[in-house]
Formats: C-alpha cells, structure tokens, sequence
C-alpha cells in the first residue's frame, strides 16, 4: 500500500517509515506540514500518518482541515502527544480517522494504519464473513466452522466478528477494547487476552489448524494457517 | 433600535429622564413667545390722565342719574381718585376711580 | 484623561453625579412648572377667556357691540391688568388701550410679548392676536410684568441652584469614588499579596453579609481550591519523583547490564525488550498520573450528559467475568435495570473497572466477586465487594492516596493508582468514595448523583 508519513522528528520518523517499508508498503515521508500538504494533495494514498504538531507554519490539523476541504477522503491516523480527550476530540473533528499517542508501539501503528487503509477500500455491506473454515453469518448471527455449529456468547461473538473483519491484519488489544467493548483506557489486567483465549477454546481448539494468532508485542491476528 | 442594543434597561431610564430634563430646561429658557412691537414700547392709553377724566365723567353721570345719593364710599373713592390723578399718580387714582364705578354699578338704580 | 476614564470608581461617581445632576434639574423643572408655568398658564386662561367671550359679543352686536364691550371691560378693569386693541382694516383704532397695532403681530390666533410703557414705567403684556371679518383686528392681553418678574427671578434662581448641584454632585462623586475604592482596596491588596506569592492570605470580611462580603467569601473559597489544587500537585510531583525512580531505575540497570554483560544477540534483544516493556509501564503510569490531574482539575465536567449506568455495569461485569471464571472466582452482578445518572460515561467506567480489576485482582482462588447497585436518595450507588484480604481501618483513610499500596498488596502489581483515580471520578461528579469492611474482604462503595441532584463540588 502507499502510505505517507509526514512527521518532523527525525528518529521517530525514520523509524516509522523503516517499519512500514520492511511491512512491505511503499512509503513517502514529509518533514514538514507545507510539503506534506503538497504530497497529499497531489498524490493518491491509501493512507496517512499525520504528526500533529509540525514546523513550516501548517501544522498537523490545519493541514488535514485542509485536505478535507479540498474532499479529499484519503484516511488519516493522527499521531500526538497531546493525550487528554479534548484532543483526541479535536483532531477527530479536523477529519482524523484514527488518533494514536506517542509513544505507541510501532505494531500499534502499523496493525492501525492497516486497518484504515483497508476501511479505506470500502467493503460495502456484507451479510457474511469467511476465513478459510470459519463462516460467520451477520444476519442470523450464527457460527459455523467445518460446517459444524459453535455456540457463542453475545460479546464472544463480537469479539470474533471484529478479528474477521480484520483478517489478515494484526489487533491490537486497545483496538480490541476500543472496537468491541468502547472503552478508552487501558485496563491494568490483560482482560482481552482472558477473553481472547476462551474465544479460541471454542473457535481453534476443536479444531485442526488454529486461525487466532498471537502475534508478540503486539496483539492478535485471525488467518489461515497457510498465508 | 440600537438604543435598546446597546444599554442596559437602567441605564436607558435615566438617559431619557435627562434628555426630557434637558429640553424641558430649555423650554424654559428659550421658549418665550416672541417679542413684537420693539420699535418703541407703547403707551398704555389707559393710564393717563385723560382716562382719569374720562372716568370721572362717568362717574358724575352716574350719580347724577341716580335715584338715591350715592354710597358714601363711592364719594370718597372718586375724590380720592380725582387727587391722586391730579398729583400724577395716574395708575392709583385709575384704580380707585373704577372700584368706584363698580360700586356704582353694582349699586344699582333705585337701590340703597 | 484616558487613564481617569478607565477607572471604574471614576466612572461610579462620575454616574452618581450625573444621576443627581438629572434628578435635581428634573426637579427645578417640576418647580417652575408648578408656579411660573402655573402663573403663565393662568395668564393664558384668562386671556382665552376673554377671547371666548368676546367672540360672542363679536356674534351678536358686531363691531359696534365689540367696542362698547371693550371699553366697558376696560372701566371694570380693577386689577389694571388687561390690554386691549381693536383696528379697522385701515390699521385705525376704533377700541382698547394701545395706540397702533404692534409691528409684527400678524398671525391670527397667535400669541405674543409686547414691550408697553405704563404711566412712565417699562413694562411687558402677554397678547394674543385675532383676525376678525371683515379685515378688523382684535388683540387680547394681560400686563404680566410682575409674572415676568418672577419668572425671571426664578429661572436665575433654578440655574444658580442647579450650580450649587454640581458642585454638590462633585463631591459626592469624590466621596462615592474613596468609598468604592476603599472597599475594593481590601481586595485587591489581597490579590497583590497572592500574586506576590503569600498564598496564605484572604480576603477580609467585613461581618455584614452584604455582596461584597459575598464576592470575599467566594474570592476565598477559589483561592481555597487553588492551595488544595497546588497542595495536590505538590503531592504528586513528590509521589512521582519518590515512586517513579523505582522502575526508572530498574529499567536503567537492566540495560546496563545488558550492555556489560550480554553476550549474544539474542540476549540483548530481550534485554531491549524487557526495557521497552518497562518504560511502557512507566508511560502507563505517567498516563494515568495525568488523567488524575485532569479529572480532579474538573475540565471535563463540561462534557456531563446523562447516563444509564445499567448497561454500562453490565458491560464491566461481562469484561471481567470472564477474567474472573478464568481464575475460579464466581462474578455475581444485581442491579436494577435502569440507573439514571448523570456525568462522564467514560469516566464512570474507567471507575467502576478500577474497582473490578482491583476485587479480581485480590480475590483468592473460589472466592466470590460481587457488583451491585441501586437507587438510594444520595444517589446511585454501585459497591464491588470481594473476599480478599481488605484493607486494614488505619489504612483505609489513606488507600485513595496515589501510589498507595497496602501492605497486603505488596506482591501485586500494579502503582497504587486504582482507586485515586475512582476517588477523583466520584470527587468530580459531586459523588463519594466508601471503604468498608466485607469480613472477609472489602466493599468499595461508590456513590454517584443522580441527573436532578445537585452536585456538591
């Protein structure tokens, strides 16, 4: 995927675009808000990193106020050390699509700029989900894997919908907090790790070849084994 | 209005009390009516002398038409009157000289 | 000039003086209405009066009658007051006592003041003019000398009075301004030894309970509220630089040691590793260290609405109830299936699973975990008991401390921020925070307003 970079400091941003290119994405980075605005403007992403405080006179959010007026929908994650919620608000509002704080771990990073570039391809409305096996049906919220029936817990459910939506791309816990339970803060105890284990009690182990990974440092991953 | 805009409901009662004060006061100063006539001052006619005389004239004649002698005070209004025209107090004497035909006239033919 | 303008005390008295000024002027004003503009206004009566009846001798004996009329009026005339003068059209005068028709008067009906010379004394008549038919003129007046007089007099007297006002209104105005100023001095000099940094001062009543005295008692409690505010970061400051260089120091030596005695790749990867997860934790605690501060700062009381904490309790229970089965501890949840309140949605969460994930956290293999809540006048009340070891009466006072840990927590992880951030939540919504005894173990009860009570921040 093509992704822009446009943060100011050095390291971080050299570190950034280092991890996203060895993900295999081609990436063009911007030190600086004017130049970002140009590159976004004039090429096609399919994703942003926005740093939100830049050098240069335009700093992040104006730059992104200003790609949304010029309806340009490309997805932005919004990078900051700006933390409290108004600000997460504010650049919300701006245009952002996703808001991520420093420091983060570059997996965060990257399993969240996958995750919007993906959205960004707009799926359109599908009534079923299927990996490999798997087949999760959103219309009579049924289960079924190698054609036989599991039964799941209303939130297990959601849990599951959630890492098929997201196959293939790596979840992070605070993802998973975020997108299935709403919730905005970090519990000290790995609740999602708890909940994601039962999940695989009943969706992996009965079965051969397991689909929910866990990938270290980082989070989880639903695919098929052989990809 | 922009007044109603700009001050407060206190403020705009107090402003308003001082206009109407203000014209009022100006009013008062300047709202004569005009002066006419500035040529000269002109003569009251009827604080001359002559009016003196023309008084007293109908004074005798109403006492000479008369039934019954006339009041005692109405002998001594006249005389006065008559005296104070004659020593220039033409404003006193025409005074008197008409409470006395006021009581003459009041008086009445045929009443005592 | 401009200085002076600014000033609010200046502008105080100068509106007092000015307010003082209107009123005095507005009552010069009713005065002379009342007795020179009375005078003229009997004046005018009269005149009309005459008019009136004049008009209707006109009616009946024509120009003949006018003039008997007149100079009947004229012998009858005691008060030696009235002026008449009747012109044919030629200008000629036929009645009355003036000699010629005064230059000037030519509106019929309208009203003028004319100089006369009376027995060789100066004086003034109030006339008022009538055009008859037939090209005659008639003028109607009154002598109002002596009117004049006093209306001069009293109109010198009124502008001299209201000069005596001003000077009045001036020094009114000065004393309204020392007045003003003495009482904001108090303030003030409060404030200046505040910003000077003597943050013990306040400001001094003065007993009688009037709106400065109100406007003291709340300058008192904010500055109140900023020593508590200051106090807490003070606190914290300390709490950080005591509690932190714990972990910041392990961090540290673990690299170091890494560096110096690493010998392979692999080994210093889990070094890099295990440092990263350590200033991970560290920026969890600094986040959380900051959420504190921002909550119990109150910005974000602004962004209250209210809230069915129902499902949100019933969202937390389904969060750790699986976490809690996985340890055998048994969840149990009642509650009533609408609990309206009213404040930070995210926030009561955070709380309320600060306090599930600490009765987790403490609760012993086969113990019980139990979340309720209900409705009680004070509020909405949600308690999490647990069968851990509780916290001892002595320490419970201080256990909403940050960076508190109790003795019976020593070997679990965690800061000690848990429940000081549950005690900032329920502080901001106006709500409390209650340790109690479980025998065994601990029930933290937390009490919310509900949407029509006031909050008592």
């Amino acid at each position: 995927m093509r992704i822009l970079v446009v943060e100011d400091d050095k390291d971080v941003g050299g570190f950034v675009v280092r991890g996203l290119k060895e993900a295999g994405h081609v990436v063009e980075h911007a030190d600086n808000g004017r130049d970002g605005l140009f590159m976004a403007a004039s090429e096609a992403f399919d994703a942003v990193v926005l740093d939100r405080m830049l050098p240069g006179g335009i700093d992040g959010l104006r730059l992104l106020e200003t790609l949304r007026g010029q309806k340009n929908t490309v997805p932005v994650l919004i990078l900051s050390a700006l933390a409290d919620v108004d600000e997460r608000v504010r650049g919300l509002k701006a245009g952002g699509d996703d808001y991520l704080t420093k420091p983060f771990a570059f997996a965060e990073l990257l399993a969240r700029v996958e995750a919007l570039a993906r959205r960004g391809k707009g799926e359109g409305p599908v009534t079923k989900l299927v990996v490999e096996d798997l087949e999760l049906d959103l219309l009579s919220r049924q289960v079924k894997r190698a054609g036989q029936k599991i039964d799941l817990q209303p939130r297990e459910f959601r849990l599951l919908e959630y890492l098929m939506r997201h196959a293939g791309q790596v979840v992070t816990r605070t993802m998973l907090l975020e997108g299935v339970w709403d919730y905005h803060f970090d519990p000290q105890t790995n609740v999602i790790d708890v909940h994601v284990s039962r999940l695989r009690q009943k969706v992996d182990k009965p079965f051969p070849g397991p689909l929910i990974h866990t990938v270290r440092n980082a989070g989880y991953m639903l695919r098929a084994e052989t990809a | 209005m922009w007044l109603n805009a700009a001050v407060s409901p206190i403020h705009r009662t107090y402003g308003l009390a001082g206009v109407v004060s203000c014209m009022g006061l100006a009013t008062l100063l300047f709202g004569a009516p005009p002066v006419v006539g500035q040529q000269r001052a002109q003569l009251v006619t009827s604080d001359t002398p002559e009016y003196c005389l023309q008084l007293l004239d109908r004074i005798s004649d109403m006492v000479r038409v008369a039934e019954t002698p006339p009041p005692e005070e109405v002998t001594s209004l006249s005389s006065e009157g008559q005296r104070m025209c004659d020593q220039g107090k033409t404003r006193g004497g025409i005074m008197r000289l008409r409470r006395a035909l006021l009581l003459m006239t009041h008086q009445g033919p045929g009443q005592p | 000039m401009r200085r002076l303008l600014r000033s609010a005390s200046f502008r105080f008295a100068a509106i007092y003086a000015l307010l003082l000024t209107i009123s005095a002027a507005a009552l010069a004003l009713f005065l002379w209405w009342s007795t020179a503009g009375l005078l003229d206004r009997q004046t005018q009566a009269s005149i009309e009066a005459d008019a009136q009846s004049l008009s209707e001798r006109f009616n009946t004996g024509r120009i003949p009658g006018l003039v008997l009329t007149i100079e009947e009026r004229l012998t009858q005339n005691v008060e030696d007051d009235a002026i008449y003068l009747l012109v044919d059209p030629s200008g000629q005068r036929m009645a009355g006592n003036l000699q010629h028709w005064p230059q000037g008067a030519s509106r019929s009906g309208g009203w003028y003041e004319l100089p006369i010379e009376r027995a060789g004394m100066r004086s003034l008549a109030l006339v008022q003019s009538f055009d008859l038919p037939g090209g005659f003129r008639l003028l109607i007046g009154r002598d109002v000398q002596v009117r004049a007089q006093l209306r001069r007099l009293l109109t010198s007297a009124l502008l001299w009075a209201l000069l005596v006002v001003l000077v009045m209104a001036s020094i009114g105005a000065l004393v309204v301004r020392s007045l003003f100023r003495r009482t904001l001095a108090n303030v003030s000099a409060t404030a200046t030894a505040i910003a000077g940094g003597d943050f013990t001062q306040r400001v001094k009543l003065s007993g009688r309970g009037d709106e400065f005295d109100q406007l003291a008692e709340t300058i008192n409690d904010m500055l109140d509220r900023i020593g508590r505010l200051m106090e807490g970061v003070r606190e914290v400051s300390n709490a950080i630089a005591h509690d932190l260089r714990t972990p910041i120091t392990r961090a540290r030596a673990r690299l170091e040691d890494a560096a110096l005695h690493a010998s392979s790749v692999p080994d210093l990867r889990a070094a890099i590793e295990r440092a990263t997860a350590d200033l991970d934790g560290i920026v969890a605690v600094f986040q959380a260290l900051l959420r504190i501060a921002e909550i119990e700062a109150g910005s974000r009381r602004s962004a209250f609405a209210p809230v069915d904490l129902a499902p949100l309790l019933a969202g937390v229970a389904e969060l750790y109830g699986v976490v809690a089965e996985d340890r055998g501890i048994s969840l149990d949840m009642e509650a009533p299936a609408l609990l309206p309140a009213y404040g930070d949605r995210e926030l009561i969460q955070q709380a309320v699973a600060n306090l599930m994930d600490n009765a987790v956290k403490f609760s012993p293999p086969g113990g019980a975990v139990r979340l309720s809540a209900a409705l009680t006048p004070a509020g909405v009340e949600i308690a999490v008991a647990d069968q851990g070891p509780g916290i001892p009466v002595e320490e419970r006072a201080r256990a909403a401390e940050r960076f508190y840990r109790g003795e019976t927590a020593r070997n679990t992880p965690g800061a000690g921020l848990g429940l000081a951030l549950v005690q900032a939540v329920a502080q901001l919504h106006g709500g409390s925070l209650r340790l109690t005894d479980a025998t065994p173990g601990l029930v933290a009860i937390l009490t919310l307003p509900t949407h029509d009570q006031p909050a008592a921040a």
